[in-house]
């Protein structure tokens, strides 16, 4: 399990710029005025348009695969097998 | 509550979709209203090449959704969600060494029949800049039961252009298998998780959007299936997993308005590590395009990879040393790919959708890792009925 951890460690430190990176451009994005985002309040836009959808989706997904949190959160448990 | 913008709205909304929070998603800001979802679900049976004994048929679950929303005043907002599941089918247990045939899987004989119950709620509040939810919830079922509760909160920044996010979640589990004194089944055994995250949104301009966001879980108790059980050197034993598990998580999505189309591109990305030495990527990519008198559809396509586990096998033909060990076909590395279709009707007062989705796990689209013959690999159908109207 030690070899793991430092795997994992290795494989986090690598992504670490990445994120950091990312953050840095987004932050120098020019500023959009309140009357400019009409198309960012569509509908369609949302990052979560449906969240009883979005909630079964990784029910199913988390139930069926190894993978679990990041998206979808620790409740809800169940004996799904 | 003062009266912000739609757009603001829409973005703070957005802002709450964090990572390892989307129990929380269900009360964005909104009107007050109901939101009812059904879903049938259906996985292809084993191969008949691929069975051992037992019976092929697989799992049918039956899904009923329903959600409440409230404005309790100026300041609060109260969402009451309850789901109900019916299922029924047999359940893979071992897989079973043959030098003809390749593995072969051991299904459940008698078709299993449960059910499964969920009330959660949450309030949403707001305090001068910062947005908060808090939310609680108990999940039960014949053999299991869950007790769940998650906080999320969220700052704004002045010029609207970006949000800050952060959260907790926690569930406490038991399990109580079935049968467990004939079939050698632990009695009773708990297992809890706490999960933490932390998430910025951005306006990129007029026209995107991104969220970018890591999460990282742990869990820790009984994590072993006390239904699956292993072939170890020509005996079948429990299913056997390390009693703690660390997960992380980094999560990226991404919103893109087609001027032309006025349709909206989404793509969202997830990398997964653990420490049992499970790694995963996810792409999700759907295509929203208003078709016009208020309806939409929304083909979507989402490929997953994921490496199996330290202590994962089909079969072993020696023990290993630290008496862990697995056949769970959801542990195996393999990879997958789900087409989707939804379609929606949004009126002003309601809204009508309808989804289908086709899912289908293989050994060879896998990315990387080393796939072995894994027979209880599922395919599945599932059908999706959702209607929503303000009050």
């Amino acid at each position: 399990m030690t070899y793991r951890y430092c795997l994992m460690a290795r494989t986090l430190s690598k992504l670490a710029p990445l994120v950091l990176l990312m953050l840095s451009v987004l932050g120098a994005c020019a500023p959009v005025q309140p009357w400019e985002r009409g198309h960012l309040a569509q509908a369609n836009m949302a990052l979560s348009a449906d969240p009883l959808k979005d909630s079964m989706d990784e029910h199913v997904y988390n139930s069926k695969e190894a993978s679990s949190g990041g998206i979808g959160a620790a409740g809800g448990g169940c004996g799904c097998n | 509550m003062k009266k912000i913008s739609t757009a603001i709205q829409s973005l703070i909304a957005s802002g709450l979709g964090l990572p390892g929070m989307q129990e929380l998603l269900a009360q964005e800001l909104s009107d007050d209203g109901i939101n009812a979802q059904l879903t049938y679900y259906d996985e292809a049976p084993l191969p008949l090449s691929k069975l051992a004994f037992g019976s092929p048929e697989r799992y049918k679950i039956n899904t009923q959704q329903l959600s409440w929303v409230k404005n309790l005043d100026e300041t609060y907002n109260l969402t009451v969600e309850y789901v109900h599941e019916a299922m029924s089918g047999s359940s893979p247990m071992y897989v079973i060494p043959s030098a003809d045939e390749g593995p072969l899987q051991a299904m459940t004989g008698a078709t299993i029949r449960d059910k499964r119950d969920q009330l959660s709620a949450s309030l949403q509040w707001d305090n001068e800049a910062y947005k908060h939810t808090a939310a609680l919830g108990y999940s039960i079922e014949n053999d299991y039961q869950a007790i769940f509760g998650s906080y999320a909160g969220e700052k704004e920044s002045t010029d609207g252009m970006h949000t800050l996010s952060w959260g907790w979640s926690f569930s406490e589990d038991k399990i109580e298998p079935y049968d467990a004194i004939d079939n050698g089944r632990v009695l009773s055994a708990k297992r809890n998780s706490f999960s933490a995250s932390g998430g910025f949104t951005q306006v990129l301009n007029k026209n995107a959007v991104i969220q970018t966001g890591v999460s990282v879980t742990r869990e820790a108790g009984f994590l072993s299936d006390p239904y699956k059980q292993v072939w170890v050197n020509d005996s079948v034993l429990n299913d056997s997993r390390p009693d703690s598990r660390l997960m992380w998580a980094w999560t990226t999505k991404f919103r893109q308005y087609m001027t032309r189309s006025k349709a909206a591109l989404h793509l969202d990305y997830r990398y997964f590590i653990d420490d049992w030495g499970i790694h995963s990527n996810t792409l999700d990519a759907s295509w929203n395009q208003p078709l016009g008198h208020d309806w939409e559809i929304a083909p979507s396509i989402r490929y997953y990879t994921q490496t199996s586990p330290d202590f994962y096998g089909p079969v072993f033909f020696i023990a290993p040393e630290d008496a862990y060990w697995s056949s769970d076909y959801r542990l195996a590395t393999y990879g997958s790919l789900s087409y989707q279709l939804n379609t929606s009707l949004r009126k002003e007062k309601w809204s009508l959708s309808f989804g289908a989705e086709y899912y289908q796990s293989k050994e060879d689209l896998a990315l990387v890792g080393t796939p072995q013959d894994t027979p209880a690999l599922v395919d599945f159908w599932r059908l999706t009925a959702s209607f929503t109207i303000k009050l």
